[in-house]
């Protein structure tokens, strides 16, 4: 065998080792059981101060969850934070107590500081910019009373961009 | 571009720009148009998007005599106890004055160190004697904003928003609101301005409106006028001072130690300060 043939060989071997190992390991991360831990308290803000001409929400909710373990390529993992999200919002009555309010399940990353005992803050520069940055946003789901379900953003490369997607099973 | 919107009321005419060109048999062009401008005096200005709110948390509120929840804060402000008020502002001041000062020379600024160190002075005084009365700036600050790569970026991803949804809603603009999930409330860095960073921080409440907006109902196009609001608390929480994150934060240490003693220890009250920058956008309908 040439030389050249057995480099190409040696080649092949190490792309195909290399790209086993990177499937492996991707799988390991999928297999990985997905938690979702709801950050007490929910936040409702009403906009008391409204301009005459303003036609904003009266009155927003956000709810805030860590996700841990979660894969945004994994259409497994986004169908159980579905599931979990259609069944959360059913047991409130939060969308039909105004006629103009709006209503946002917002998930970080698990970890960096956020755990299941994180208490959801965010009125001040620390809780809004750092502990609860942008950059650590994985999901949203937007509801409103108008149209109900609006839709859900998937935060990509640290919220740089926004994969927006009308998810079927919120839909029903 | 933007003085063309100085004045409202001087605009609105110009919502129906060819008011003696009839369109089809029955006018139906010059119709549309008169609708649209009619419905535009009556919904400017329009909110586009409102994010967060000011004036509120743990960093807007003020005390006397309150003991600091962790150890490190409580040894670290221990030789300040017996510094009068004023000499904690002088220091504070100080702190302020000369890290703004040492960024700006070695990473550059918007905003000229002269106005900048004004700026600080003002604020510091503000906090002394302001009795947390509002601190509405003058445009020397927001003038500055807007050159930051932080506020460019978010106001050319509302004008993309914008434009499309504009579209969907064949021009009716007061249909049309931003998804505040897609938006964070600005927070400015000390590489882009250690004016902005030692000043303003991360901000607090940000709102994006129509001032006014023109159509051209013959090529289907439009010009808008947005102000973007943005509202911040000058105030600090424990975490701001025990939890700095970044080499620019540690340095800032001693100056928020002073800050917050002077607001959680001295009952000096916090103030929320509003700034507005005007910018512009187009598109089609």
């Amino acid at each position: 065998m040439s030389r050249v043939t057995s480099s190409y060989l040696l080649c092949v071997i190490l792309g195909v080792t290399f790209l086993l190992s990177g499937t492996s390991c991707n799988q390991t991360k999928q297999n990985e059981a997905m938690k979702i831990f709801h950050l007490a308290p929910n936040r409702i803000t009403v906009n008391d101060e409204a301009e005459p001409n303003d036609n904003w929400f009266v009155k927003e909710r956000e709810d805030f969850f860590a996700l841990k373990n979660f894969s945004a390529d994994s259409e497994t993992h986004k169908t159980e934070v579905d599931s979990f999200v259609t069944n959360y919002i059913k047991k409130d009555n939060f969308l039909s107590t105004d006629e103009h309010v709006s209503w946002s399940l917002v998930f970080f990353k698990y970890g960096d500081d956020i755990t299941e005992n994180t208490e959801h803050l965010f009125d001040t520069d620390y809780s809004m910019h750092e502990l609860f940055a942008f950059k650590k946003r994985l999901i949203y789901y937007y509801f409103t009373s108008k149209n109900g379900y609006e839709n859900t953003g998937y935060y990509l490369n640290g919220g740089e961009t926004i994969q927006e997607e009308k998810r079927s099973a919120l839909q029903k | 571009m933007n003085d063309l919107f100085i004045n409202k009321s001087s605009c609105t005419p110009e919502l129906n720009p060819l008011p003696n060109v009839r369109f089809g048999q029955n006018n139906e062009m010059n119709g549309r148009s008169s609708s649209i401008a009619f419905k535009a005096k009556s919904k400017l200005p329009h909110t586009l998007l409102k994010i967060g709110k000011s004036g509120e948390g743990e960093d807007y509120t003020s005390s006397v005599n309150k003991t600091p929840d962790s150890k490190a804060l409580e040894v670290f402000i221990l030789p300040s106890k017996l510094m009068s008020d004023n000499f904690l502002a002088a220091d504070f001041k100080f702190g302020l004055k000369n890290g703004i000062s040492a960024g700006a020379f070695f990473g550059g600024d918007v905003i000229s160190n002269a106005n900048a160190r004004n700026q600080a002075e003002l604020f510091v005084d503000h906090l002394m004697t302001g009795n947390g009365k509002n601190w509405n700036d003058d445009g020397t600050l927001s003038k500055g904003m807007k050159k930051t790569p932080e506020v460019k970026a978010f106001t050319k991803k509302v004008c993309n928003e914008f434009k499309s949804l504009m579209q969907t809603k064949f021009g009716n603009f007061w249909e049309v609101q931003l998804n505040k999930n897609n938006y964070s409330n600005i927070s400015f860095s000390f590489g882009s301005s250690p004016t902005l960073k030692g000043l303003v921080g991360g901000t607090q409440k940000t709102v994006v409106s129509i001032q006014n907006i023109v159509y051209n109902t013959y090529y289907r196009t439009w010009l808008a006028a947005l102000n973007l609001h943005i509202e911040d608390d000058f105030g600090v929480s424990e975490s701001d001072v025990t939890s700095p994150r970044g080499a620019s934060a540690v340095v800032a240490m001693p100056a928020l130690a002073d800050f917050w003693i002077l607001q959680h220890q001295r009952g000096k009250k916090p103030f929320v300060t509003v700034f507005d920058i005007p910018f512009s956008c187009y598109g089609s309908y």
